[in-house]
């Protein structure tokens, strides 16, 4: 993998599992702590897209439990599932 | 199996118990929605790292929670699920954030989730996409992973105002 990649793959390990870290990553990751001034601020920032992709699924979830239930639940459709759920609600 | 069809899987056999519970202590139909959806998503959220989970059991368990919770002022029935669902809302910024990444890398998104939201096996997540190989699947998630975090590094302003 380019030099980037494996940097990108680097700092994923360290916010996983940093136990997993091998001594010669352990090694990388100091030297690029000290050697680069915006590792720290990449740390940052791949832990932040990290946390967006995981709302941007969670959102993506949401939508199809909601498409499901106006499936189940659609006015038009007349089946034993929805019929049993209604009669607990409104008889 | 399809994730909709696992989701139709979970409504028909769990959803007739929770509106029952939710009926008979007078709650409503979207009460009871509201609940079971949110619980399908700590559920899901669960089965991802937790493989011998009983899932009926689990997730009548989150539904009594959050019926307690709704039904009642009081903080003494809550328990560590409720943490999730009382995130906060997305701010504006995050949800113009989102959509952005969304449309301008929605391919790599999707991978991306694959592999942190659905927790899947790169092996698995390598035919799905058409990969010819773990590594060519794993080189791919980097330059995803790459490129979505500049785009987010380049918001970072918008991005700083709701995470901060």
């Amino acid at each position: 993998m380019r030099v980037s990649l494996n940097k990108i793959a680097l700092i994923e390990k360290f916010i996983f599992n940093s136990n997993s870290l091998y001594p010669e990553e352990k090694a990388l990751y100091e030297s690029y702590k000290i050697l680069d001034f915006d590792f720290e601020i990449e740390i940052e920032n791949q832990k932040r897209t990290v946390d967006l992709i995981m709302k941007s699924g969670r959102n993506e979830l949401r939508q199809e439990i909601n498409e499901v239930h106006d499936s189940l639940f659609h006015p038009n459709s007349k089946n034993a599932f929805k019929s049993r759920i209604l009669n607990l609600f409104y008889n | 199996m399809e994730r909709k069809e696992l989701i139709k899987q979970w409504y028909i056999s769990y959803f007739p118990k929770v509106a029952s519970f939710i009926s008979k202590r007078g709650g409503t139909l979207e009460d009871a929605k509201d609940i079971f959806q949110e619980s399908l998503v700590i559920l899901y959220e669960k089965k991802n790292t937790e493989f011998n989970l009983n899932e009926e059991a689990y997730l009548f368990g989150i539904c009594k929670n959050l019926w307690f919770k709704h039904s009642s002022d009081t903080s003494k029935f809550q328990n560590e699920n409720m943490n999730f669902v009382q995130e906060p809302e997305p701010s504006v910024d995050e949800n113009r954030l989102l959509k952005l990444l969304n449309s301008a890398g929605k391919k790599c998104m999707q991978l991306l989730q694959r592999f942190y939201y659905d927790n899947q096996k790169t092996e698995i997540i390598r035919e799905e996409f058409g990969f010819s190989s773990n590594h060519s699947t794993a080189v791919q998630k980097y330059k995803c992973l790459g490129k979505i975090r500049e785009t987010v590094k380049q918001n970072s302003l918008k991005y700083e105002s709701f995470f901060e």
